[in-house]
């Protein structure tokens, strides 16, 4: 029996010393376990080790010496959706994300994956953080919708990734053309604020309608908004699989294209972008040259819907007599904290009813790329959401992730429910045509 | 360690499937703590049923090869209840989630035992019902675990702990055998098992289904939060409370140094310059509450009461108890690590324990913060120190150890709902006597005569079930049990 | 050890004149058989002596309180001492600050509630001739009433209790405090043992302030449908009854006549009692059962406070067998049935059908809120064997219906004529165990052996 106080010497830890967890995070954690029954995976999978508290003991293990960065280290690390969930619920406020991230950090330098998998990973990574890349991938994913590639495809190692992949993207009469937005847009009425705003790679190319409508929802709320051209991806997905070094480089960039633009605040309408953004002084912080401007940066970030309801969204918003449910992304609720924002700004239109959304702070598994590369858990994570909007018989779910957008449009394509998908902006910028149009 | 372990872990995955016997060391390690890490022990296997089934098949094979094993909830506990301390299979019953029944018209739920807490009660809130034991791990914890440690909670003073409010249990024996005792109906013939079942901290038997009584909720219900100028104003205010036979559906108390840590998280307004909080929620018909809510205030106002708060609704209700209900997590913030004592004591002697607890905090050099049910008296000092360091450990413990003395000397409990499990063995000799553990034992060698579930806990010293169930004068011709001969355990 | 050797040993400890036997001891027969000795200890100390001799000499001896519940239980194997507990009958201590109380098993609950009542306190437990129980039998028999509905039953007011076992060993369970979770919950564990693990010599309880206001509404019902409706109404709200009691045409035509309220004959009365330390909450609640009635076709009501409505409950509570409690003793029986709340009126239905067809006078009473459904059972002028015919096919006809909705029947009280015929307690789950349990308290089968269920 090894019960009693416990004061190991201190043995090599499995961790190198570049962004290792911070042992004074883990530390943090007391063990309660209150994290628990937030953890989708725990609930999904009942073993402790893919739980918060076990993901952070197997951690703490490994830097302790204990436990090395071995299969089964790595496949409760994987199967984390860095939803943040448990964030929400700790009490002692243990940055989990951080703990995650860096310890996928070392997993990727450190840990010799399969190769299918390597290569998997080696894909998806060099395709979404560019824009364009995304864009020739939609126009491949069209063609081989058309030329029946999928078949091919599913033969294939990677089958059950690549047929999501296909699957996610939207079909191609929803996707809108580019909608070029100009670099600087004036604000209706006297200027009121400068702000920048974050394009993304994902939003522009399958969401432009979203960029759209957010311009000109922030214009009318007397917001000149700048569009740096200099801007590229946040590094979020890097961020989430370990890819610390790329992701430091984009955080890099994007700080200098904002700076430039000399903006008051940086508008995210992406709650994975938001939230990364707001993050870079954890990422950035033994960096000498940015660590202090990483810190300013993030002060300045904030979500689209936070910053209306913040400044107090003008309500001349005609009438949206809809059924809305709103599902929580979980970088916006977690990750960010932002609850109750969204849900005050939707309810502000008048005749729109929302209705509330069972575990609406619940994964729906699109989690970054989780999608992608854990298909079957990411599938049951759907699965239970769309179960939660379908029973709320709203006619229209928003959420104010694409990548939770691209997630719930799938489930509900796959099941042939015709309920449309939005970004609340997007209500919040018909609202405001409504209100111009004249009345019949 | 367990012999042929390979062959079991082949013959357990061919109950319950593959993904759900954890054996690995580095997976196990998850496992050798619960909530309370002060104390470690790893298992030697992960079980993970599905069904009551499964957990019988399991059971029969540990009985077959004379495995120890043990039962885990959601591993919240804060008593080490969880933990495999003398090795052997952890049975981890967070697969067995299901709400099989809610019987609103008569007053009754079935779950099983993996179910957490708040979930019951989500499910049965739109029908205007409640399940009132609420501890305040109760977004995590299960509520087999609750059964198993007599959960308590806020909601104690008038509504009683987990034990007043479950009514059935279907429990598998360590020898593999399924059994149903109590039910749905109230007053069943024979004795009540389910009653001693209830705080057996897990040595009877694995228990796989609950059936709890679920209550309506209260016409109306008001949270008064005093601030008190000191310590003492507010204990004797709890002491008026309770002589002028006032039952207020929950009376918490915090000190200084705890409304300080938990206001910096909560954030629910809480001053920080108070002496002591009292947080009193009354429930029940609107007039009687208002009628209670005057009373109380006039015993407030009676110990110099400096401010009196009154929630006007639900979010301003919910915002003065979350604080109080993250109160253990946000101790870390004062110190790294914390003890957690748990003793009891007559409501009356409060003013003299809070005064006494003081004094040894001084003694011990250790930060001592005080957040509790002074409605039954339930004691939660936090003992905050640094583990780093092995001279405040043994601090730590030892001022632990003199506060539950202080409270057992005025006829008190060293534990009021966390269990004894590994962390207090040691002291039942303050409450019990020797004859009063062996007719506990008793009750417990008749569920499990091999002792093969969950050993090494609640009594102080090992003893076999053979030697318990002999007559006094008999010991002298007392045989070594098989176990006891191999060393594993041994005798008073 | 010879028959005058275990006496002169009681002798020794409790004093001559604390021990009877011979024809004295006939008043303490348990189902017509005598003891050979009754012996009467004081103390703790001497009752655990009494146990050491009791077992010792092999002695089948049962624990005797008030002897107003001894109908209860099995016939005995065989009765060789009587262990009357009323000079351990002290009250040991009452902390009113902490509203907590110990007194000694022998003492009457009436003598103990006059003890609390100093305080204005008092032990909220109500169970049939709470005038003449003991302490220690009523936890031994777990007896209730109908505050339970509110207040629990003795297993949610008892904290802390020692036991004189069968071999004479003194154990405690619990501590003086309201909560406690250290080591088992002892207490439970002999609350309706009937006295076959131990002697109940002390008792801690929890115990409640007097309420300034109590009243009760009292409505009568045509038809069980529509009294069934209002109980599940009345449950299914925010209403918080302390007690809420359901009786037959006949329980109500005597209960009212006893305590001299106007009642039309033929009706079933549900009478509804509520507490509070506001009189408006009293009333409004009050109010609304009384609308709750009237809305599913109570043709009126009473409303009960102060004098009238203490005579009623204690009319309800001590409630005996024949039309007018005048049956003979041997031809009565009293039944006990569990069944979910919202199967009580089915309880009368086939209480009253099966009385009917065996040609038996019967009056149910129940707790409507628990479950909890007593048949008082007898008739005036039946011979023995016709009566006991009679309630054997009505109690397998009741015990059957209970145990379909997961409930039990057991019997109350009956002649020994009867017990003979039919197991008094019914089936019972987790048998095994109970016998697990009592071989290891008491392997000699000394204390009240054959009287428990299965045989216990």
């Amino acid at each position: 029996m090894s019960s009693g106080p416990v004061n190991q010497t201190r043995r090599q830890s499995a961790f190198d010393a570049a962004d290792p967890p911070e042992e004074k995070k883990y530390l943090e954690c007391i063990h309660c376990g209150l994290c628990l029954p937030s953890c989708p995976t725990y609930l999904e999978m009942g073993n402790e080790m893919d739980s918060p508290r076990g993901r952070i003991y197997l951690i703490r293990m490994a830097d302790e010496g204990k436990i090395g960065i071995t299969d089964s280290f790595v496949k409760h690390m994987d199967a984390c959706l860095l939803c943040r969930a448990c964030e929400t619920a700790c009490p002692s406020g243990v940055q989990f994300g951080s703990l995650m991230e860096k310890a996928r950090g070392q997993v990727e330098r450190k840990y010799k994956r399969r190769l299918s998998q390597k290569l998997l990973r080696r894909f998806i990574l060099s395709v979404f953080p560019y824009p364009d890349r995304v864009r020739a991938m939609l126009k491949l994913g069209r063609s081989s919708q058309r030329l029946g590639l999928r078949r091919l495809v599913i033969h294939g190692g990677l089958s059950k990734s690549l047929q999501i992949m296909e699957e996610l993207l939207p079909p191609p009469d929803e996707v809108p053309a580019d909608i070029p937005l100009p670099r600087v847009t004036p604000a209706e009425g006297t200027p009121k604020f400068r702000v920048g705003l974050l394009t993304g790679c994902v939003q522009q190319v399958l969401y432009p309608q979203v960029n759209a409508a957010t311009v000109r929802v922030l214009a009318r709320n007397g917001c000149v908004v700048v569009i740096p051209r200099e801007q590229g991806c946040c590094g979020s997905l890097q961020a989430h699989e370990g890819g610390l070094e790329p992701a430091k480089a984009f955080a890099r960039k994007t700080i200098d294209a904002f700076e430039q633009a000399k903006v008051d605040y940086v508008i995210a309408n992406a709650a994975g972008c938001g939230s990364m953004m707001k993050g870079y002084a954890d990422l950035l912080k033994e960096d000498p040259l940015y660590a202090h401007k990483a810190e300013t940066f993030g002060q300045r970030v904030r979500d689209a819907l936070q910053f209306l309801h913040q400044i107090g969204a003008n309500g001349r918003y005609g009438p949206l007599p809809l059924k809305v449910t709103y599902h929580d992304a979980c970088h916006l609720v977690h990750g960010q904290q932002i609850r109750n924002e969204p849900r005050a700004l939707l309810r502000s239109i008048p005749g729109l009813q929302l209705i509330e959304l069972k575990e609406s702070d619940f994964c729906c598994g699109s989690a970054g790329i989780y999608n992608l590369l854990e298909p079957e858990y990411g599938v049951r994570f759907l699965e239970r959401k769309v179960d939660n909007i379908v029973a709320t018989g709203a006619e229209i779910v928003t959420t104010a992730n694409p990548g939770c957008e691209l997630q719930i449009a799938m489930g509900l394509r796959k099941r042939n429910i015709t309920m449309k998908v939005l970004h609340p902006i997007e209500l919040l910028d018909m609202a405001y045509q409504a209100g111009i149009a004249p009345r019949s | 360690m367990i012999q042929g372990k390979t062959r079991i872990v082949r013959e357990l995955e061919k109950i319950v499937g593959p993904n759900a016997v954890i054996h690995t060391e580095e997976e196990l390690r998850v496992y050798e703590c619960d909530g309370a890490t002060i104390f470690r022990a790893l298992p030697d296997m992960v079980v993970l049923p599905a069904t009551t089934h499964q957990v019988a098949e399991i059971v029969k094979v540990c009985h077959r090869e004379q495995i120890y094993f043990v039962p885990r909830g959601a591993g919240t506990g804060l008593s080490g209840g969880a933990l495999a301390s003398q090795g052997g299979i952890i049975i981890g019953l967070n697969r067995m989630i299901r709400i099989l029944e809610t019987d609103v018209p008569n007053q009754r739920a079935v779950v099983e035992s993996g179910v957490v807490n708040v979930w019951l009660a989500q499910k049965i809130s739109g029908d205007g019902y409640y399940y009132a034991p609420d501890p305040a791990s109760q977004t995590a914890c299960t509520i087999g675990g609750n059964v198993a440690e007599n959960a308590g909670g806020v909601h104690t003073p008038k509504y009683g702990v987990t034990t007043n409010h479950v009514l059935g249990l279907e429990v598998v024996l360590p020898n593999g055998e399924t059994v149903e005792i109590g039910g749905k109906v109230l007053d069943p013939p024979g004795y009540d098992l389910v009653g001693v079942f209830v705080g057996s901290e897990g040595t009877f038997a694995i228990a796989t289904t609950v059936t709890v009584r679920i209550l309506h909720k209260p016409e109306a219900v008001k949270t008064l939060m005093g601030i008190f100028h000191n310590i003492e104003d507010a204990s004797n205010a709890v002491s008026g409370i309770v002589a002028r036979g006032i039952i207020p559906a929950c009376l918490e108390m915090m000190d200084k140094l705890s409304i300080q840590a938990v206001e910096k998280w909560a954030k629910a307004g809480y001053p920080m310059d108070a002496g002591a909080v009292l947080l009193v929620e009354l429930d029940g018909p609107k007039a009687e509450v208002e009628a209670l809510a005057d009373l109380v205030v006039e015993v407030f106002q009676a110990q110099r009461v400096r401010e009196v708060r009154v929630a006007k609704n639900d979010e301003e209700r919910e915002l003065l108890w979350k604080g109080r209900k993250a109160a253990l997590a946000a101790m870390g913030q004062i110190r790294p690590d914390c003890y957690l004592q748990d003793a009891v004591i007559p409501r009356t002697k409060l003013p003299i324990i809070l005064k006494e607890i003081e004094e040894l905090s001084q003694e011990y050099g250790l930060p001592v913060a005080n957040v509790f049910h002074a409605g039954d008296g339930n004691l939660h000092p936090f003992i905050l120190y640094d583990g780093r360091y092995e001279e405040e450990i043994r601090k730590a413990v030892e001022l632990g150890a003199r506060i539950m003395n202080r409270c057992v000397e005025m006829g008190g409990s060293i534990t009021g709902e966390h269990g004894v499990g590994l962390e207090k063995q040691d002291f039942m000799p303050l409450m019990y006597t020797e004859d009063d553990l062996e007719a506990m034992m008793k009750v417990k060698c008749a569920f499990n005569p091999d002792q093969i579930l969950n050993p090494g806990k609640i009594f102080p010293t090992s003893k076999s079930c053979v030697e318990v169930g002999q007559h006094k004068r008999d010991r002298i011709r007392y045989e070594p049990h098989r176990i006891e001969k191999e060393g594993l355990a041994q005798r008073f | 050890m010879a028959h005058t050797e275990w006496i002169h040993a009681l002798e020794k400890v409790v004093g001559a004149d604390h021990v009877i036997s011979g024809s004295e001891a006939g008043t303490f027969a348990v189902d017509g058989k005598v003891p050979q000795a009754v012996v009467f200890p004081s103390t703790v100390e001497e009752t655990s002596s009494v146990m050491a001799i009791a077992s010792e000499a092999a002695l089948k001896t049962i624990p005797w309180g008030a002897g107003s519940q001894m109908a209860l239980g099995a016939i005995p194997a065989r009765v060789d001492l009587v262990v009357a507990l009323k000079h351990l009958n002290h009250l040991v201590d009452h902390e009113w600050g902490d509203m907590t109380a110990t007194v000694q098993g022998g003492m009457r609950l009436e003598d103990f509630q006059q003890a609390l009542g100093q305080h204005q306190q008092y032990l909220p437990l109500d169970p049939p001739f709470a005038d003449q129980a003991t302490v220690g039998g009523l936890l031994a028999t777990n007896a209730s009433g109908p505050r339970r509905l509110f207040y629990g039953t003795a297993r949610d007011l008892l904290i802390a209790i020692t036991v004189v076992h069968a071999d004479g060993t003194v154990t405690k369970g619990g501590a003086k405090v309201v909560k406690n979770v250290t080591g088992y919950d002892m207490n439970k564990l002999y609350i309706g043992s009937l006295g076959t693990l131990g002697i109940i010599a002390e008792a801690t309880f929890r115990v409640y302030s007097r309420i300034a206001w109590e009243k009760t509404w009292l409505a009568p019902f045509l038809t069980l449908d529509h009294a069934e409706e209002a109980i599940a109404q009345i449950m299914d709200s925010s209403l918080v009854p302390n007690a809420l009691e359901l009786l037959d045409k006949a329980a109500a035509r005597r209960v009212t006549n006893r305590a001299s309220i106007g009642w039309t004959d033929g009706q079933y009365a549900l009478a509804a009692s509520v507490e509070s330390v506001a009189e408006e909450a009293v009333d409004t609640q009050i109010e609304e059962i009384g609308r709750i009635s009237r809305k599913v076709g109570s043709p009126g009501g009473n409303l009960l406070h102060d004098e009238p409505h203490h005579t009623f409950w204690r009319e309800v509570r001590d409630i005996t067998p024949g039309t007018n409690g005048t049956a003979p003793r041997h031809l009565r029986a009293v039944l006990k049935g569990g069944v979910l709340i919202s199967k009580v009126a089915d309880a009368f239905r086939v209480g009253e059908e099966e009385a009917k067809a065996q040609g038996l006078d019967i009056c149910i009473v129940a707790e409507a809120g628990s479950g909890i459904v007593r048949y008082y059972v007898s008739a005036e002028d039946r011979s023995l064997q016709q009566f006991v015919e009679g309630t054997v096919s009505t109690v397998e006809r009741i015990r059957s219906t209970c145990e379909a909705q997961e409930g039990s029947l057991i019997i109350l009280e009956a002649d020994a004529a009867l017990k003979t015929r039919i197991d008094v307690w019914g089936p019972v789950k987790g048998l095994k165990l109970m016998q697990g349990i009592k071989e290891r308290f008491d392997p000699r089968q000394t204390l009240n052996p054959g009287r428990f269920v299965g045989g216990i």
